[in-house]
């Protein structure tokens, strides 16, 4: 209750609150996420949540909507989130706008047939690092056997052909250290 | 003889106010020295029979004034936050009209107590707006609910029944007040119920006041549509 609160203005608040059905509805609130869920049929993300404003329920299973098409997330435990009702119809939970569990997402999946970062013009295509370490393998491989066949006439000494097969070595057994391991493309 | 009782106790005046949706509630004073506590029964001579409960009551010089509200005056009382993965109205109702500890009534509409709800939140908030809410968003359009004269909580559509009331046989109208669509009947006793019709026209809202021999029964009519 506040301070202006009294015998008049209570009931004349409760009065215009009472004709304004679902306006509590119309609110967000904050929630803790609990779990987590994505259906790989519908692409559907959900969550369980549970709300720090005790007048209302744990929410079970309500989708979790991003505001960006063609995104999936896969947050941390615990993270928060807003909650509120779209239309302020109390059949329709959501949970969205991330207060906190934007922070350290475990995964994010921008599901686009284009995805440009930075800016769109001029823009170069990535290498696929899997596709292109095996291409790479398979060239080094054969240069390997090649610089070996020819070491008898090319490099009489095998000093050079000795250098270059320690480098084509370590680089392959080093390679996949060159991955990111936190970004991958499709 | 009093016009009308409550708990037996002789009423001196009353002032009852039945709306079409909500609560019913009304202000009178009896002939006791003993305020009326818990559930109560209002008697008009011949007409109305309200049960309800003593929400607020004392004496003073020797007069005992009593608030009455209609069924067990738990519709204040703050729901339960609960949540519904699946459910339908009558299920959402039961669990609040329980937490309340009010009663359905029989009378309640079944088609709007099976009516399907893909979800539904029922959040800290008084059970009378959260019936409210339940019927403005999860029951068919115009679904209505109020507390009837029993004290049971009806649910369902508006069927307009008449009121059972004849122009010069029940009821006189002394006055109208065509700018409010408000009209005032004299009556012998208090019968008119909201929810029904006198002639073609719709009650939504009665007050219902007695005192000294002077009876009447004002209504709030519906507004054509």
């Amino acid at each position: 209750m506040t301070a202006v609160a009294d015998r008049i203005a209570e009931p004349l608040t409760r009065i215009v609150k009472g004709g304004l059905p679902g306006v509590d509805y119309l609110g967000w609130y904050r929630a803790r996420v609990v779990r987590q869920a994505l259906s790989t049929a519908t692409r559907k993300m959900t969550v369980d949540v549970v709300p720090d404003d005790k007048r209302i329920p744990p929410l079970s299973a309500i989708t979790l909507k991003l505001g960006l098409p063609g995104a999936d997330v896969q947050i941390s435990p615990g993270a928060y989130v807003l909650v509120g009702w779209e239309n302020g119809d109390p059949a329709k939970p959501q949970a969205a706008l991330w207060d906190g569990g934007e922070a350290d997402p475990i995964k994010v999946v921008l599901n686009a047939v284009q995805l440009f970062l930075g800016t769109e013009a001029g823009a170069e295509p990535p290498i696929k690092g899997i596709t292109a370490q095996a291409q790479m393998t398979a060239l080094l491989t054969a240069l390997t056997a090649y610089i070996g066949a020819i070491q008898a006439v090319a490099d009489p000494t095998h000093v050079a052909t000795t250098a270059l097969a320690t480098a084509i070595s370590a680089f392959l057994s080093t390679q996949a250290t060159a991955l990111a391991t936190r970004a991958r493309v499709g | 003889m009093a016009l009308a009782t409550l708990n037996g106790l002789d009423v001196v005046s009353a002032h009852l106010w039945m709306p079409r949706v909500g609560v019913w509630t009304g202000d009178l004073i009896v002939d006791s020295p003993a305020p009326p506590a818990g559930k109560v029964t209002f008697q008009s001579d011949g007409g109305l029979s309200l049960s309800g409960f003593a929400n607020r009551s004392g004496a003073y010089l020797a007069t005992t004034y009593v608030r009455i509200v209609g069924g067990a005056d738990g519709l204040r009382t703050i729901a339960t936050p609960k949540y519904y993965a699946a459910a339908n109205v009558g299920l959402v109702l039961g669990d609040l009209l329980a937490t309340a500890g009010e009663k359905l009534s029989a009378a309640a509409d079944p088609a709007v107590l099976r009516s399907r709800l893909a979800g539904w939140t029922t959040i800290a908030q008084p059970i009378g707006s959260a019936i409210a809410v339940l019927l403005a968003r999860g029951a068919p359009a115009g679904a209505s609910w109020r507390v009837l004269a029993d004290g049971t909580v009806w649910v369902g559509s508006e069927t307009w029944p008449s009121s059972g009331l004849l122009e010069q046989t029940d009821y006189v109208e002394t006055n109208e007040w065509p700018g409010e669509n408000r009209i005032e009947l004299g009556v012998e006793t208090l019968k008119l119920l909201p929810g029904t019709t006198l002639g073609d026209r719709k009650v939504s809202f009665v007050e219902h006041i007695l005192r000294d021999g002077y009876v009447r029964s004002r209504a709030l009519l519906e507004d054509p549509s």
